[in-house]
């Protein structure tokens, strides 16, 4: 095979200078690393290593210096939770995590650093390449032209009354921020200026001033149409965590992937195909990357998953559940991707229908948008129903198949999602759920229905003051009504407030702190069910990796097992075998 | 053969054509709906461009054509039914037990400060701001002035256990609770459609809060308490404390060109009507800040410009070029809070008022749609009376012998609803004389404009 590409970033301090010094002493090591020096290994981002990985590295190495001698005190603790938690994405990716290593290395110690680099080599010799290094990035098709925008999103029927700037709430925080003005610019054929200006970026999608126009203007289709040709410009919403998740979205659309992903349902009933037309299956999105990727604020999104499982059981549903699902595109979408949400759409619709899938829920309302009416507007063949998992409750209390019997005693109000209300129009399910569960009081906010206010960020693009300042109002909003818990029906609008809670906050706390549950886990508590144990241990393994490293990676070597076991359990999938051994080189990079 | 007019509706449009037609010689039977006739003009306080009051104007008109020697009116009654062609028509009519003779009435209001329930259910006629009971008569200026008992919330009528002090307290016996329901045959050679307008209710229109928002209230709303002879007897007051409001929104194109609403067609009246809303309020008080939030003005008429430029000069209002985006309402002081966008200055701002009033759109009134099925004519995109050429028969509806006139055809304002109604009086006569009826008499004589 190929010699092994491995990207390094190295500490300026110790690691940096450790592969210097094996350098000056002359100490031979494979030269299959390419060294990046940063500050610090704290600097090392998991967008970074992604990002690697995306364009076709085999391996990410990450080297800082010993534990207590950080120049900059914790940055390599910092740098190793990181790491840990990206092994486990790439677990989830089917990349494996073993791709991933952390290494301190003193400023003398050339010789541990050379044989590191001998060590990782030869392990990723036996690994093989990236699968993805084959595979062809998806090719960028021609941006719309602004006149064709202009056509389809009824810009042409501006009066420029203002409506739409003075309902958004950037507007109202942002004065260089107005959907009005961006119209009155598309008028004006300013198509470069659109695309280049600030304003491309800060809209939230959120749809309240489509909700409200007077002349039907989509001002969210007319921005994410735009963004097409800003994102061919290099231009980019400086996306959050400088972009981590688009690069796991982009890698899921390519070819070579071969994931496992759904070892965290063990103990549920599932099932690999749909049997009969009614079989429903579960697309989970990313509910258990977004667990990763955003524990550090406290957002438990795979616990999501986990309680719709749960719920799906409860009504005698064992759904489908497939390995190798993909990102449903959403955020790809709406950050100027439409080649990769296509082919992301492509990929799961040819599994769904392989699987013989014809009915979908969600738990997760930007995926239940995407899944119900971008995949018909891209696919051709396209006859699969989706629900939510709020309408499917919702249908279920109605005909008896769901009753919620403990009394719960909370006062509740409820964020409602902007693909689910303003997008999806269903205001009324999630609502019907709440007042299904005795001792469960809903309280409206000032804004609600139509007229609720979003989380603050869409797609993972500008996060910032601004978002910040919303999720603040919208707080307040939530804790004035004097409601218990604020109750969401999106993983999205759960990670945002639980970030925007999570840092310090511009107000008083009591102003603002309230609990954040999803509608799912408050239906778990209103049913009384517990969930299955190998499941409820996943996320609690995450969480201990934390602290001492090699306790956490023997760890992850003792949970191998239960993750190939999926893998076994479904003889389905073609995939399965391959996906299995790599589990066991999984458990082996760990245990070294 | 029948020499006799059928007018549906008791409006402005209504009345103008029943009375030219009256006054021509010719047999008419009106229609009407409601207890009385007038309509919406009846319940206005001024009318532009002349701030006119209304109801001084309209009332002569009002007793004069139910007055007329020529002229039947039939109140609490609908169209059910309709058959036959040009020149012989045969309606049915269903008139509705008003449980109280009109023939025996006198209007004395004797039963309807007697009835158990008198100031216990919301008056619809002054838009729910002011109470009545279920004895009642609509309006100071009822025409006819009789009383009618609500049959849907009398207690002897729905439970059959009332004392009803109103039947010894009427000393003409004039209270029947035994009426019922009658259908009268007609017998015409023409019909005029002038069923008028309803006003968009703006409660869809959550974001500007009316019916969460006590301080918001419509324009209708505003005319009952603008108006002298309204429940406030004319001091305009906040629904939640009573107190006058002194800073004055006026937001325009609520539920109008709005394709969400279904109503994309610009009302027409709505720039001079909040004009003259805003203008009364500052007679009423000279320190009241007026703000008219538009679109785009459309001051169209002869003087209406004017009219505008005098609000401006005269009037102090202040009229912003922006159509706001929320309402928010201060929970302590209930005062509201107007988000907009100046278009002309820039900027999203929030202005502070003590009132809101939403001009709403005109939409076609209740039941239009079973009228037009009952008449066998068309109705537009956006259900109003279709006519047979907009252009150069504006009047002639797609049926020979049934004409449209006024608001029931498109948004209008009076003038031109009183327009339209002479016109289709013309038509109207003009179709009998074709079917060989009797000839229109020459004006004169029998002139009571």
């Amino acid at each position: 095979m190929a010699e092994p590409e491995i990207v390094a970033f190295v500490c300026n301090w110790c690691a940096y200078a450790g592969a210097d010094y094996a350098g000056v002493s002359r100490i031979q090591y494979p030269a299959n690393v390419r060294l990046i020096r940063v500050m610090c290994s704290g600097r090392v981002e998991p967008s970074f290593m992604l990002k690697a990985f995306e364009d076709g590295a085999d391996g990410v190495l990450v080297g800082g210096c010993h534990e207590a001698d950080c120049h900059y005190m914790s940055g390599n603790v910092k740098a190793r939770a990181r790491v840990e938690e990206t092994r486990s994405l790439l677990d989830l990716l089917g990349l494996g995590g073993e791709r991933l290593r952390i290494k301190w290395v003193n400023a003398n110690e050339g010789e541990v650093f050379a044989s590191e680099i001998a060590d990782f080599t030869s392990a990723l010799k036996s690994l093989g390449p990236n699968p993805l290094k084959a595979a062809k990035p998806v090719t960028r098709g021609k941006p719309p032209v602004l006149a064709e925008i202009m056509a389809r999103t009824n810009t042409n029927l501006c009066v420029e009354c203002g409506k739409c700037t003075a309902s958004c709430p950037v507007s109202r925080r942002l004065a260089s921020f107005s959907p009005r003005m961006t119209v009155e610019m598309s008028l004006e054929k300013m198509a470069s200026e659109i695309e280049t200006g600030p304003q491309l970026w800060e809209c939230l999608t959120c749809r309240t001033c489509e909700e409200r126009c007077p002349y039907n203007v989509r001002f969210s289709d007319f921005i994410r149409e735009a963004r097409v040709e800003a994102q061919d410009l290099g231009l980019d919403g400086c996306p959050t965590q400088s972009g981590q998740m688009y690069s796991w979205m982009r890698m899921m659309a390519r070819d070579g992937l071969s994931q496992q992903r759904t070892g965290w349902a063990d103990g549920f009933k599932t099932k690999a195909r749909a049997t009969s037309k009614n079989d429903i299956m579960f697309f989970v999105g990313c509910l258990p990357h977004f667990g990763l990727s955003h524990r550090h604020v406290g957002a438990d999104t795979l616990g999501i998953a986990t309680n719709t499982l749960a719920i799906l059981n409860a009504m005698g549903i064992a759904p489908v559940l497939l390995a190798d699902e993909r990102c449903c595109g959403h955020d790809l979408l709406f950050a100027g991707e439409p080649e990769a949400f296509e082919a992301l759409a492509r990929r799961n619709a040819e599994a769904f229908k392989k699987a013989g899938v014809k009915r979908i829920v969600t738990a997760c309302a930007e995926g239940y948008q995407t899944l119900a009416v971008e995949y018909p507007r891209v696919l051709e063949d396209w006859d699969v129903e989706v629900m939510h998992i709020s309408g499917l409750m919702a249908q279920a209390v109605e005909t008896g198949n769901l009753t919620f019997e403990n009394d719960l005693g909370l006062k509740v109000t409820y964020q409602d999602p902007c693909r689910l209300g303003r997008y999806m129009d269903e205001y009324e399910a999630p609502r019907a759920v709440l007042g299904a569960m005795p001792g469960v009081e809903l309280v409206e906010m000032e804004h609600h229905g139509p007229d609720a206010v979003c989380c603050g960020v869409s797609s993972w693009i500008s996060c910032g003051a601004t978002a910040k300042s919303i999720q603040m109002s919208r707080l307040a909003e939530a804790k004035a009504t004097g409601a218990d818990v604020l109750v969401t029906a999106c993983p999205k609008c759960q990670i945002h407030f639980s970030c925007a809670l999570s840092g310090r906050v511009p107000l008083e706390r009591s102003e603002v702190e309230i609990p954040i549950e999803d509608l799912t886990s408050l239906a778990v508590k209103a049913l009384g069910l517990s969930l299955p144990e190998p499941a409820a241990k996943k996320p609690s393994r995450a969480s201990k990796a934390k602290p001492p490293a090699k306790a956490a990676r023997k760890k992850s070597a003792g949970k191998a097992p239960s993750k190939a076991s999926p893998g076994r359990k479904g003889k389905k999938p073609a995939k399965t075998p391959a996906a299995g051994s790599k589990k066991k080189t999984g458990a082996k990079s760990g245990s070294k | 053969m029948s020499d006799s007019v059928l007018v549906i509706g008791g409006g402005v449009c209504g009345i103008q054509a029943a009375l030219d037609l009256g006054d021509k010689g010719l047999k008419v039977k009106m229609v009407e709906r409601e207890p009385s006739i007038g309509g919406r003009m009846a319940l206005l306080d001024k009318v532009f461009p002349t701030n006119d009051c209304s109801i001084c104007i309209l009332a002569p008109k009002m007793i004069t054509c139910f007055n007329h020697p020529n002229v039947e009116v039939l109140t609490c009654a609908e169209v059910v039914g309709v058959k036959g062609k040009a020149g012989d028509f045969k309606v049915k009519v269903r008139k509705k037990a008003r449980y109280v003779d009109e023939d025996k009435c006198t209007g004395c209001d004797a039963c309807t400060q007697a009835c158990v329930l008198a100031g216990r259910i919301p008056d619809e006629w002054n838009q729910n701001f002011g109470t009545r009971g279920a004895s009642y008569i609509p309006f100071m200026q009822a025409v006819p002035r009789v009383a009618i008992i609500d049959g849907e919330k009398c207690l002897r009528l729905t439970k059959g256990k009332c004392k009803s002090p109103c039947l010894e307290a009427c000393l003409r016996n004039a209270i029947d609770f035994e009426q019922e329901d009658e259908v009268v045959d007609l017998e015409v050679g023409s019909i005029i459609v002038a069923t008028g307008l309803d006003m968009y209710d703006p409660t869809p229109v959550t974001e500007y809060g009316y019916g969460r928002f006590a301080n918001v209230i419509h324009s209708m709303e505003y005319e009952r308490l603008i108006n002298a002879s309204g429940p406030t007897g004319g001091h305009i007051t906040r629904r939640s404390d009573g107190e006058r409001p002194k800073r004055i929104a006026y937001i325009q194109c609520v539920g109008a060109r709005d394709v969400r609403s279904g109503h994309p067609y610009c009302c027409s009246v709505c720039c001079m009507y909040a004009t003259k809303d805003a203008m009364l309020a500052y007679m009423h008080h000279d320190d009241t800040e007026n703000y008219i939030f538009y679109t785009d003005l459309r001051a169209f008429g002869r003087g209406f410009d004017e009219y505008i430029k005098r609000g401006a000069d005269e009037y102090k209002i202040n009229y912003i070029r922006a159509r706001p985006g929320e309402i928010t309402e201060d929970p302590v002081t209930k005062n509201l809070f107007v988000w907009y966008d100046d278009t002309e200055g820039g900027g999203v701002k929030s202005m502070e008022v003590d009132m809101v009033v939403l001009s709403t759109a005109f939409v076609p009134p209740r039941g239009i749609e079973e009228l037009a099925a009952v008449l066998g004519v068309e109705l537009d995109e956006y259900d109003f009376f279709k006519a047979s050429d907009d252009l150069l028969a504006p009047m002639d509806s797609c049926v020979p012998g049934i004409y449209i006139a006024g608001a029931c055809t498109r948004p209008m304002d009076v003038t031109d609803a009183v327009t339209q109604g002479g016109g289709a009086a013309d038509r109207a006569a003009q179709a009998i004389a074709q079917c060989g009826g009797k000839p229109p008499a020459k004006a004169g004589a029998g002139d009571r404009r």
